[in-house]
């Protein structure tokens, strides 16, 4: 098991052999405590922490819990194994005392323990439930399996047109890049335009390396997209619907969210630029539209306050799409025939930002 | 007995009976069922509490085809002689009335008659009365149905029959009914009828179920004494009723002999003042009944006796409270609380209420206010009651429950017992369901229900300082050693020694129950040397020498003074922890 969980456990160990009462210290999930960082541009946590003490039943309960979280990661170490979030949830039924009541509350531990320690989720050997994204273009990487073999894939050549699967955990010790072709990564909201792209191997006419985000994405497409930025130097493009819903799809990538605020620097990619459907674009393309729902408009006006959207761009995008009252799908583009995304939308966009 | 309500006596009777279903309480199949119960089981208890005996009442419902049912309540009770059974139950006594104020369960006379009048036009049925008196040899059966034209009994038949019993009185009847099961039923409204009459047993024999409910006290309440209606009192046709009974007198007399507080000066005065010396009663013309009603209720007397109320009282409230709530293992049982006697418009009443709280009653429903009128359940018209409206008025948020409506029952596992007894309880209409809105009496009802109230707050502070304490010691005896051994595991270490930590947690001496034995245990780092005093209806002390850390011992107290005492050391430090009370239902264990 990772050190610095050990640490933990040490710690409480020997405050309690020493006749001191344990304790654990916390970054304080305060919302005061989560701030917007201006120089690096990403969420991140404040400098203040709360420390819970034994001395009081519902802290011991907590304390008692994570003992419980780490007693079950040194055993999954031990064989090798990982688990999803839920069945350790299921798993800590049999806990006494440290058993948990609802899997919000072991999620919400799991994530006091990256807090407190650095270490990420995934190297706990706890995933999430979902799938990871997909991914199709140049790229060449080495992929640690279940046999303990590093398999080299070709992200364009080794896979069929569904693309490669991301697995949960893309850190150096289970995917290593081995090189690229590409000129960019494009993150694609749905999986409708993915298949658009790929069927009109946008991938190959346009040297870049197609990533289906899957709506909102997990944390293990936010750190491929990351590494692929840090590590190949590629630049990062978001294509997205339009309306207020995807705009936040492109700030979670662009500048990290507030719930994974410890791990903003290895999540968010500031860099990244947005070619989704804008306001701007309703009008210029004249694309078939839907009215703002009141939600719509509620998540609009929030944006117009969050420090992420805080650029004239988007200030200006939020309230001409307010000004209109409507929003875009990807597909709307198809108004314009099959390849139009391909062959007319995004070269202009592409351009635009300075990509090609 | 004498009818003197003469303005109705021509008109028929069927008639009348149609005109007024609803005000008698026989509007649906379904509440005639319970009305007839109702009565007949309100008749039972008030014979049985003139003779001092105790009640023991059977009520049986059959139901003979669809909505047709046979109703029969047998009681314990005097019996009545042969010969008046016709005038007791065949006879619709509209209009009567006693000329006496007595606390008493219904209207004298009526609503027997109308639930035989109901039973004979819907079903055809006449009424089966068997009677035994102490002085008759026999029971005798009387089949009776009531002449609607003439509006007297017509006796069918007369026979002897053998009960063996040394008196008692049984009525059966068949009419259209709906039996239902639940808020409103036959059974509900005998069970709430035991609660305030703990004195009573009850069999009840139902379509679906048996329902045995025994006594909780053996001794029965004093009857109330009947007293004549105070001066304040009495309206204009009382008067003018009264005045008719004693044509021959002369008025001063007639005002003398019958009203309490009415002094040989003042009925002068009285005369006096309004013009009508020397006259006799049957001279008198509206008018002068009108100046002389006035003059009364400008002449002061002393305030109506009181001594005519009888509670259900502290003791049995209390026994009855845990014989009827014990199912629902409540954490606690108020104090009874009564308030009063007190007076409005010249008639006397009374207050008095309990509370039960907390175990497996519903905690996310709205409180359940039982609602009690010279001992007779009201189930009827709960929103229009002087009763409801109290409990709703009353800000319950200062007592610690949840009221998300403002003048709306406040929500939570309690059960609030209200009864109000007087020689004229304020209906809100003939129904007899619902109190009046008396200012006297929502006085009287909103200081009794802070009373209830103040003492589940308290409760309710000492549940969570008791919750605060057993927290305490899962912390000492289950969390911190479980934390111990399971960090040791992973390190692989042996477990540390944690007492250090555990007195650093306590920092005390505790006090607390161990399987009904009070136990002082020594949670601090040094030998620790007091004197133990519990405070309750009587003091005791005890003292402990020489406890050494992690050492506990024995007290001597009994469980019983445990459980009704306070706590006290004379430890310098904070010292105890309270996880010693017992629940009050186990106090008469």
């Amino acid at each position: 098991m990772n050190e610095k969980l050990y640490n933990i456990v040490k710690e409480i160990y020997e405050e309690m052999n020493a006749g001191r009462i344990p304790k654990v210290e916390l970054k304080s999930r305060n919302k005061e405590n989560i701030i917007f960082d201006p120089r690096t541009a990403v969420w991140k946590y404040g400098a203040n922490t709360v420390k819970r003490y034994a001395s009081k039943a519902s802290s011991a309960r907590s304390i008692l819990k994570m003992l419980y979280i780490m007693g079950f990661i040194d055993e999954m170490t031990e064989g090798n194994k990982t688990s999803t979030l839920r069945e350790m949830y299921y798993i800590s039924e049999g806990w006494n005392l440290g058993k948990f009541e609802s899997q919000d509350e072991s999620d919400l531990m799991v994530e006091d323990l990256e807090v407190m320690t650095n270490v990420l989720r995934e190297e706990m050997r706890l995933r999430p439930e979902e799938s990871g994204a997909s991914v199709i273009g140049n790229l060449t990487l080495t992929e640690l399996n279940r046999k303990g073999e590093k398999k080299r894939i070709n992200c364009r050549d080794d896979v069929g047109d569904a693309g490669y699967t991301i697995p949960y955990n893309v850190e150096k010790e289970k995917i290593e890049f081995v090189s690229s072709d590409v000129d960019f990564v494009l993150a694609i909201e749905t999986g409708g335009m993915f298949d658009r792209l790929v069927e009109n191997r946008f991938d190959e006419k346009m040297r870049s390396l197609l990533v289906h985000i899957k709506g909102q994405p997990s944390r293990s497409t936010k750190r491929l997209i990351n590494r692929l930025n840090r590590e190949m130097n590629l630049p990062i493009v978001v294509f997205t619907d339009g309306d207020p819903w995807s705009f936040r799809i492109y700030a979670s990538i662009a500048y990290g969210a507030i719930k994974t605020a410890h791990i903003s620097d290895i999540l968010a990619t500031p860099n990244s630029e947005f070619v989704g459907i804008t306001a701007s674009d309703i009008l210029r393309y004249d694309l078939p539209t839907d009215k703002l729902s009141e939600k719509d408009i509620e998540a609009l006006h929030a944006e117009l306050e969050d420090p992420r959207f805080n650029t004239p761009f988007w200030k200006g995008e939020i309230e001409t799409m307010l000004k209109i009252g409507k929003k875009a799908e990807q597909q709307a583009l198809a108004k314009y025939g099959l390849n139009f995304a391909t062959d007319s939308y995004l070269p202009e966009k592409l351009q635009e930002n300075g990509i090609i | 007995m004498k009818v003197v309500d003469l303005d109705r006596r021509e008109a028929s009777i069927s008639e009348f009976f149609d005109k007024n279903r609803q005000m008698l309480g026989f509007d649906s199949p379904q509440k005639a069922l319970f009305m007839t119960v109702k009565e007949a089981v309100d008749n039972s208890l008030d014979a049985c509490g003139d003779l001092g005996i105790l009640p023991d009442i059977t009520v049986k419902v059959t139901e003979i085809e669809k909505e047709r049912y046979g109703v029969e309540i047998t009681d314990n009770g005097p019996g009545i002689p042969r010969k008046d059974v016709g005038n007791s139950f065949g006879k619709m006594l509209f209009g009567t009335r006693f000329f006496v104020e007595r606390q008493s369960r219904g209207q004298q006379g009526l609503g027997i008659s109308a639930a035989i009048l109901y039973a004979q036009k819907t079903t055809g049925f006449p009424a089966e009365i068997t009677t035994k008196t102490e002085s008759d040899m026999t029971a005798y059966k009387i089949v009776l149905e009531i002449d609607i034209k003439k509006n007297e009994p017509l006796i069918h038949s007369t026979e002897p029959v053998i009960w063996d019993v040394k008196s008692g009185l049984k009525i059966y009847l068949v009419l259209k009914g709906k039996y239902i099961t639940g808020k409103q039923s036959v059974e509900e409204y005998i069970r709430e009828t035991a609660i305030a009459n703990p004195h009573a047993s009850f069999h009840l024999y139902l379509p679906d179920k048996t329902v045995e409910i025994g006594r909780s006290v053996e001794e029965i309440s004093p009857i109330p004494n009947a007293v004549k209606p105070h001066p304040y009192g009495v309206e204009l046709g009382d008067l003018i009723s009264i005045f008719r009974e004693h044509e021959s007198e002369d008025v001063q007399h007639i005002l003398e002999n019958n009203f309490s507080r009415m002094t040989k000066q003042s009925a002068e005065e009285i005369v006096k003042k309004s013009g009508l010396e020397g006259l006799s009663a049957s001279s008198l013309k509206q008018k002068d009944f009108e100046i002389l009603l006035k003059t009364i209720k400008n002449t002061s007397f002393m305030e109506p006796r009181k001594d005519c109320l009888s509670p259900i009282g502290v003791d049995a409230l209390y026994k009855s409270a845990i014989a009827s709530f014990s199912g629902f293992n409540p954490a606690y049982f108020s104090q009874p609380v009564i308030r009063g006697p007190f007076v409005y418009s010249g008639h006397p009443f009374l207050t008095e209420a309990i509370a039960v709280y907390g175990g497996d009653l519903p905690k996310e429903e709205p409180i359940k206010v039982l609602r009690f009128a010279n001992r007779v359940p009201l189930l009827y018209q709960s929103g229009s009651c002087a009763i409801t409206k109290a409990v709703s008025s009353l800000s319950w948020n200062q007592y610690g429950f949840s009221q998300p409506i403002k003048d709306q029952l406040p929500v939570g596992p309690l059960v609030v017992v209200i009864h109000v007894a007087s020689t004229k309880i304020p209906f809100t209409s003939e129904a007899k369901e619902a109190i009046a809105t008396v200012p006297e009496i929502m006085d009287a009802l909103d200081t009794l229900l802070k009373g209830i109230a103040r003492q589940i707050k308290t409760m309710k502070k000492k549940e969570a300082h008791k919750m605060q304490v057993e927290e305490k010691f899962s912390l000492i005896e289950q969390i911190l050693p479980e934390i111990a051994i399971k960090s040791s595991k992973i390190l692989g270490k042996s477990p540390p020694n944690i007492k250090p930590i555990i007195s650093k947690v306590m920092g005390v001496v505790a006090f607390r129950e161990i399987e009904g034995e009070l136990y002082a245990e020594n949670f601090t780092e040094k030998v620790q040397s007091f004197q133990v005093v519990l405070r309750g209806e009587e003091e005791h002390r005890q003292k402990v020498k020489d406890l050494k850390p992690f050492q506990k011992v024995k007290l001597s107290f009994s469980r019983e003074v445990v459980g009704s005492s306070e706590i006290y050391a004379d430890l310098p430090e904070s010292i105890l922890l309270g996880a010693y009370s017992l629940p009050e239902v186990f106090k008469n264990e």
